[in-house]
């Protein structure tokens, strides 16, 4: 029997720093990233993937089933390929066509659920489905990179790695549904198998499978195979928007626990006072070559952030040869010593090496992973009086009671689900219709109201939630922080200054999510699954070194 | 038709929230409208407590839930507003973590409401069938969240684009 000797930690960094949009706009994917995990567990249980199915025409339109087994459990990714005209290829919700849908099913389907799938996938949103359909996602074409690979496969040759470096992927989900969306399966049905018991792992199957589909697929239509090499630098694009920015307001306590087991996986790592050899080969391979390589191919259009990249870039460089060094590395409490220095140089720098000091102890990171689920909800007792929710209320959201929410552009932004295919927006409430149906995501100033009409004596909270229902959800907040202190984004997201597309880059970066591309303050371009292991390469042991990939060898 | 049960709680939630209920009030009652649809309880209770919103039934559901939370260790007597149906106030119980197992008595400051037998919720099935005419009204309230649609909206609220052809 194995001892478990908790491991020691330094302090958490305080929320009030964590939480804040600007620094949650910085984070990058670590080893506790959700595809890095499934990669993990794919690895250890040498999971096979196997397509018994492939029925395509020579344009790569058809269907595909492939099927995997995972923690003793059958999936199976139905894939449905169609031809779609290129006026209507959007990456929008408010799309009615893609050029593929998908269906990651419980089992393996027989022939009339393979029917069935190929009929309702390609209508999406429109469609239903049922309790073994577990995933329902749909993904369009790179058409710049799939017709130059497929182009170059059929001239016989390898595609060009510029345009691979450039792109990263053929193809690009625009929806990954899970949890009983249009009727597929709920979460409880798979919460508990092993595997799938983390979050959104069944969403990372789903995309890992899809990834490997599109390899298939230009494979096909080219008619030769991929190098492997390129085909591990291909991930898996998605187009975001501002549909993933809610949930991170929605599920306090789920991004509590991601939070926390990121802050504590770090809290453990600067606690080491002596790096072994290997934590500093480790650390200066990833420093001297992988990251420069990365940093150097992640190019963008946007100017403002391809200079952020850049600005990124050269402080990195700067770092690694001060902070990262055999010596610097020799000394005592090297962890620590680095983070602190990146710490006065800026958030981007911070939080990449962040990420970077993490990869070097799966031993003292890697188990988190079993915390980052929320299979209960909020379970606390609660607050009984008005005068403990005001202590409460300053304690944890002092930060919310110094913004003035009349100042217009204190609240110029509202949220809201469009009734044109209920697509997630954002608005100008002094400008466009709609704000008295906003949704409810501007908890700091919730908060700040429930705290103005708290009444001065201390009196029974039930009492007061009774004649004043509108504070309820502002109660639990408070309640929630109370213990769960990375549950708040903490800051004015209805402000005009809030740029959603940081919410995007902190829950996509908890899944794993690399190439921040945003085309907007609102929408961003990102690579799933790039330099992830390919299905032949599991159960090598050599699945989980894939970290801020570069094609650069 | 059979829905999933996240796909009625959350088209509970938005329809509560579209009858004027605060967020967490409709979060708590899209939960108790699926306990009490597997259940096969009386939909009436449902109507009921969206004609009220945002008091009546599905406020105090949701405050009895926050009582229950508080005093599930003391197994017994608990606090609880009044003003919500048994089969209900059930429903709402069932929603909890750890639905209590003793006999659930409210005597809030003065008040006694309820004395319900032990619970003993039901494992939940994989769908519901919603009846029609609640189905319906649930859709239409739900449709008050939703922002009608303009073109400005269209081409600027998500922030991308129309077309998506790189």
């Amino acid at each position: 029997m194995k001892d478990w000797i908790t491991p020691a930690e330094a302090e958490l960094r305080p929320p009030s720093d964590v939480m804040r949009l600007s620094r949650l706009g910085a984070m990058f994917p670590t080893r506790l990233s959700f595809l890095r995990t499934l990669m993990r567990r794919l690895d250890r249980e040498g999971a096979t993937l196997n397509r018994p199915v492939w029925q395509m025409n020579a344009e790569g339109h058809g269907h595909a089933v492939y099927t995997i087994r995972l923690g003793g459990h059958d999936y199976a990714l139905v894939a449905v390929s169609n031809e779609l005209d290129p006026s209507q290829r959007t990456d929008r919700v408010i799309a009615t066509a893609w050029d593929a849908a998908f269906v990651l099913y419980d089992g393996v389907p027989d022939e009339a659920e393979v029917a069935r799938i190929r009929r309702e996938a390609p209508k999406q949103e429109a469609g239903r489905f049922g309790p073994r359909d577990l995933v329902l996602s749909r993904a369009n074409k790179s058409v710049r990179l799939f017709t130059h690979v497929a182009e170059a496969l059929r001239a016989g040759r390898q595609p060009d790695e510029d345009p691979i470096r450039e792109i990263g992927y053929l193809m690009r989900t625009t929806a990954v549904y899970g949890n009983g969306k249009f009727g597929i399966a709920d979460r409880t049905r798979i919460a508990a198998r092993p595997g799938l018991d983390g979050p959104f792992m069944a969403e990372m199957l789903t995309v890992w499978m899809i990834r490997n589909f599109t390899h298939d697929l230009v494979s096909h239509v080219g008619g030769a195979p991929l190098e492997p090499r390129l085909r591990r630098h291909l991930g898996i694009g998605n187009a975001t928007g501002l549909g993933m920015a809610p949930f991170l307001v929605t599920h306090p306590v789920l991004l509590n626990n991601w939070m926390l087991a990121r802050e504590t996986a770090l809290a453990r790592v600067r606690a080491v006072e002596v790096l072994t050899e290997d934590q500093k080969t480790c650390l200066r391979n990833l420093a001297d070559t992988r990251v420069p390589r990365h940093l150097a191919e992640w190019q963008v259009p946007d100017p403002a952030h391809q200079a952020r990249i850049e600005a990124l870039a050269k402080d990195f460089a700067a770092f690694r040869t001060r902070h990262l060094t055999d010596a610097a590395l020799a000394r005592s409490n090297p962890i620590d010593r680095a983070l602190r220095a990146a710490a006065e140089v800026g958030q981007d720098l911070e939080e990449l090496v962040v990420a970077l000091v993490l990869e070097p102890f799966p031993d003292l990171v890697d188990g988190l992973e079993e915390c980052m689920a929320d299979p209960l909800g909020y379970v606390g007792p609660g607050l009984h009086r008005t005068g403990a929710l005001r202590d409460a209320i300053e304690d944890r959201f002092g930060w919310a009671l110094k913004t003035d929410y009349q100042a217009p552009d204190a609240c110029r932004r509202f949220w809201y689900v469009s009734a044109e295919k209920l697509e997630p927006r954002l608005g100008d409430r002094h400008a466009e219709p709609g704000a008295e149906r906003e949704s409810p995501l501007d908890v700091a100033r919730r908060v700040r109201a429930l705290y103005e009409a708290l009444p001065d004596e201390d009196t029974c909270l039930t009492t007061f939630l009774a004649t004043a229902p509108e504070h309820m959800m502002a109660v639990e907040r408070v309640e929630i922080a109370l213990s769960h202190p990375y549950s708040e984004i903490r800051d004015n997201l209805i402000a005009e200054t809030c740029l959603p597309i940081d919410m995007l880059r902190a829950k996509l970066s908890l899944f794993g999510a690399t190439r921040f591309d945003p085309k907007s303050d609102l929408w961003t371009r990102i690579t799933l699954c790039q330099g992830a292991p390919l299905p032949e390469e599991m159960g090598t042991g050599t699945a989980d070194d894939w970290w801020l990939p570069a094609l650069a060898p | 038709m059979s829905f999933s049960l996240n796909e009625v709680a959350a088209l509970g939630t938005k329809a509560a929230r579209g009858a004027g209920a605060d967020p967490a009030v409709a979060a708590a009652f899209g939960a108790a409208l699926v306990r009490h649809l597997c259940a096969g309880r009386a939909a009436e209770d449902i109507d009921g407590a969206l004609d009220a919103l945002p008091h009546g039934p599905a406020l105090h559901g949701a405050l009895i839930c926050r009582l229950m939370r508080r005093y599930r260790e003391t197994q017994g007597t608990v606090s609880a507003p009044a003003h919500v149906p048994q089969a209900l106030a059930r429903s709402y119980l069932d929603t909890l973590p750890a639905p209590p197992t003793a006999t659930f008595r409210a005597v809030e400051e003065g008040e006694v409401r309820y004395e319900l037998p032990p619970l003993d919720p039901a494992p939940l099935p994989d769908r519901i069938e919603v009846p029609t005419a609640l189905l319906t009204r649930l859709n239409r309230l739900a449709k008050e969240t939703y922002v009608p649609n303009s073109d400005a909206s269209r081409a600027a609220g998500a922030g991308a684009g129309l077309t998506d052809n790189d």
